[in-house]
Parts: C-alpha cells; sequence; structure tokens
C-alpha cells in the first residue's frame, strides 16, 4: 500500500516536472501557432490504478492540475480539465471492460492490457481532456472552430507525448 | 435524512466532481482574464437583458403617476396660454385657449407674438439617472440632432431638473440639480429677492437643496415659494419654475446672507419624462453678451 503511494506520488511530481519544465518551454517555441500544444499530464490520471476509489482519482485529478496551473499561470482551467477527466475515467473504463471484466491483476496501462487496449482508452480520455481544456481556455463556444483545431492539432502531439512516456516507463501499477 | 446521507455517500464522487469543478470556475473567473472578460460581458448581457425587462414592466406600473404629472404639466400650459392670450386681450386667441385646441391656436398666434416662440421645449426622456453620489448626472436619449446643445436646461411638470452638460448626435448627459457643480439662479416668488441654488451633497440627501446669497434684510419665511429667475447668467431656464417650498432659513452668522434649505418639488429618484429648454434666438443672445461692454 504504502509502495503505491510513493509510486503516485514519484510518478506526479514526474510528469508534473516534465510538462512545465520541459514540454511548455517546448510548446512556447511555436507560439504563434496556438494549435499544436503538448499536454501529457493527463497521462497520470489514466495510469491510477483500476480499483481506486473514484473520489481519490478526482482529488489526485484536482492537485494535478491545480500544480500544472501554477506554472501555467491560468489558475482553475487545467485543474477544471483534470477533474472532468477523472470524473469520465470510470465510465470509459466501465465501456472498455474486455470480456469477461477486469481480471485482480488488471490495470489502466499498457502492461496489463496491451498496447491496443491502452491507446484506445489513452485517445478517448485525452481527446475528451483537450476538449474541454480548450473550452474552457475559451470560456465560450463562439470560437468552436478553434476549439476544435487546437483539440486535433494537440492530440497528435500529445499523443504521441503519452506513448512515449508509456514506452519508456512502461508503469505497472 | 439517513436517505440522503446515503444518496450523498453513494454518489459522492459526482458531488466532489461538482464541488471541485465550481471552485476551479470561480478561481478561473476570477484570476484569468480573458475567462473573466468572457464572464463579465457574457453575465452583463444577461443581466441587460433581464434590466429590460424589469424596466419595462416597471414602466408599465409606473404610467399611473406618469400620467398624473403630465396632467399637471398639461393644466400649468392650459392656465399659462389662458393668461398669456389674457395679456394680449386677443379674444380669438383667448378663446382658442379656452377651447384648448392647439393647432388653432399655434395658426393664431404664429408670426405674431415674439414671447410665444421664446423657448422651444424638446420632450426627452430619461435613460440613465443617478440621486446617490455627490454629483449626480442624467442620460437623455435625444442629442445634437434633436437641437440639443450644451449649457440648455432640462425641466418637467414638477420642476427644475438639470443642466445639459455633453452632447452627442443621439444623447446628452446632463448635470442634475444634485451636482456640486449645478448653480441655479433662483428666488423667493413672494419677495423677489433672488440668490443661488447649489447642492452641497450633505448626507446625499436628494429632496433638498441650498438657497444661498440672499441677503439677510430680506424676509424668507418658511412656506415661501421658490421659483427660476430666468436671468441672463442662467437663461437656460424659463422664469417662475417652481421649485421647492423654503423648509428652513437660517441667517449666517458671517456674513449678511441667509442660509435656506429648499424642499424640492421634484423627485429626481422618479424623473423619467422632461423637456429640454431651448432659446429660440440663443446664439444671437450669447454673442451679445460676449461682446465687452462699451
Amino acid at each position: 500500500m504504502n509502495r503505491a503511494i510513493v509510486i503516485h506520488i514519484i510518478r506526479f511530481l514526474v510528469v508534473v516536472l516534465l510538462q512545465v519544465l520541459v514540454l511548455r518551454r517546448a510548446t512556447l517555441a511555436w507560439d504563434d501557432f496556438p494549435y499544436v500544444q503538448i499536454l501529457m499530464y493527463p497521462v497520470f490520471i489514466m495510469l491510477l490504478p483500476l480499483r481506486m476509489q473514484p473520489i481519490y482519482v478526482i482529488l489526485w485529478a484536482f492537485a494535478l492540475g491545480m500544480a500544472v496551473d501554477v506554472f501555467y499561470n491560468s489558475p482553475g482551467v487545467h485543474a477544471s480539465a483534470s477533474l472532468f477527466t477523472a470524473f469520465i475515467r470510470m465510465g470509459i473504463l466501465r465501456q472498455l471492460a474486455p470480456r469477461g471484466g477486469y481480471t485482480a491483476t488488471h490495470n489502466p496501462n499498457k502492461a496489463a492490457l496491451g498496447w491496443e487496449w491502452f491507446l484506445r482508452y489513452a485517445a478517448i480520455l485525452l481527446t475528451c481532456h483537450l476538449f474541454f481544456y480548450f473550452s474552457v481556455e475559451y470560456f465560450t463556444f463562439v470560437y468552436i472552430l478553434q476549439i476544435l483545431l487546437k483539440t486535433i492539432g494537440s492530440f497528435i502531439a500529445s499523443m504521441i507525448f503519452i506513448i512515449m512516456f508509456v514506452a519508456v516507463f512502461n508503469p505497472k501499477e | 435524512m439517513r436517505g440522503l446521507l446515503l444518496y450523498l455517500t453513494n454518489n459522492g464522487s459526482l458531488f466532489l466532481f461538482l464541488l471541485l469543478e465550481a471552485v476551479c470556475f470561480y478561481t478561473m473567473v476570477r484570476f484569468n482574464d480573458t475567462q473573466q472578460r468572457v464572464w463579465l460581458t457574457t453575465s452583463n448581457a444577461f443581466a441587460g437583458y433581464f434590466n429590460k425587462k424589469a424596466d419595462d414592466v416597471y414602466d408599465y406600473f409606473g404610467m399611473g403617476n406618469q400620467m398624473a404629472a403630465l396632467q399637471r404639466e398639461n393644466k400649468m400650459l392650459r392656465q399659462q396660454l389662458q393668461y398669456m392670450a389674457y395679456l394680449q386681450g386677443d379674444s380669438l386667441l383667448r378663446d382658442t385657449a379656452l377651447n384648448g385646441n392647439f393647432s388653432e391656436l399655434q395658426q393664431a398666434t404664429s408670426g405674431k407674438d415674439t414671447l410665444y416662440h421664446h423657448f422651444t421645449y424638446i420632450p426627452v426622456e430619461v435613460i440613465d439617472n443617478s440621486i446617490r453620489s455627490l454629483d449626480n448626472t442624467l442620460t437623455l436619449n435625444r442629442g445634437r440632432r434633436d437641437g440639443i446643445e450644451p449649457d440648455m436646461g432640462v425641466i418637467n411638470g414638477d420642476g427644475v431638473v438639470g443642466i445639459v452638460r455633453q452632447v452627442s448626435e443621439h444623447y446628452s448627459t446632463v448635470m442634475s440639480l444634485l451636482h456640486r457643480q449645478t448653480r441655479i439662479s433662483a428666488s423667493i416668488k413672494r419677495t423677489g429677492a433672488f440668490g443661488v441654488l447649489r447642492w452641497h451633497g450633505d448626507e446625499f440627501d436628494s429632496e433638498r437643496i441650498r438657497l444661498e446669497d440672499i441677503p439677510q434684510h430680506e424676509i424668507v419665511n418658511v412656506g415661501d415659494t421658490v421659483v427660476t429667475t430666468g436671468y441672463p447668467l442662467s437663461n437656460i431656464f424659463p422664469k417662475g419654475v417652481f421649485i421647492g417650498l423654503v423648509e428652513k432659513a437660517q441667517k449666517d452668522k458671517v456674513g449678511n446672507f441667509y442660509t435656506i434649505d429648499v424642499k424640492l418639488n421634484i423627485r429626481m429618484s422618479r424623473v423619467q419624462h422632461a423637456y429640454v429648454v431651448s432659446l429660440n434666438r440663443r446664439q444671437e443672445l450669447l454673442q451679445l453678451e460676449s461682446q465687452p461692454l462699451k
């Protein structure tokens, strides 16, 4: 139990630092082309254990979003998107349950359920996250076209980094 | 109660989610420029829409009062017409005035009487009004296009409203009676002694104004009528517009003047319709007055 918590804290730190110190600066480089942003941090929410209480998932997501917001100087924006992602995660997991349900060793990661399952899972969550994020960033659906373009552009870039993250660290719990 | 608790614990994640989202949205609107701007614009648009609706309803229910005010005004005008006709000894004019047919009266008087054409009254509606600050202003729904110019007076059936300050194409702003820069020449109707009306913003009282510079050798009684003088210094008002009644007259300890509290007849908080007073030969008069005396 303690080991699991330590792992989550370390992963939390790694994801946040990667996001705000590396990926954020990379995005700043093409500031005049805002349609591609790299948001890799939702991977932390995706990788939380399958049987973790939904309340804790939401609290972790809130902490994650707020931590990112501190560095992005946008209090509340990333946090609200993270909360949304954490909230729909339960439903998505239920939908994506393999035939016969999850076994005791299953966790929502590539090591337990394979690349195909994980990519589908990550893609759905990431799309929802990005769409929600850009919607609250504009705070109005008047710019729905820009929101969609940003979602698509950022989806491709972010997905690449999430795959890299999972391939490199291959998290198991 | 137990059912409620059970429901809350069963749906704990949903409520936590909604609660934290609410926190997020609050921080977002509070601390981020973009979101704040969108929020304010949208909420203002909403509020504006509902305020407008509410105003319409209030207008409707306020119609009785407005009607009464208009009737009073009509009565006053009718009396003035009769009086004028009487002064001129013109029987035709008098009869028309008594019968109250305005267009006939206009025909009968056109080109005849310069006094009659001295002032023009431009009917306006008040679209914004304040009474609770030190310098109160009103906004009118007519502007330069309708012949309004700065420094014209604004009155209605209940008395003096204020003085036009700025004029745009379709709107104008008015320095209300309740503005610290307002100076209006006014007199005690009974004696003709005149002074200056000023508002000091005392406790932001919108029902009283002060009449100053009336010398102490004049006799001022409580209840005396205060009207405009129409003097050149403020030839923006016609003579004799009712302002209010003397409520309290105090002799200054220093100096030779009274400090008179006048209870306003007009309720500034309720002004909805008014007239801008336009002096017909205003340019000529201003030009003449601006020339140095030889």
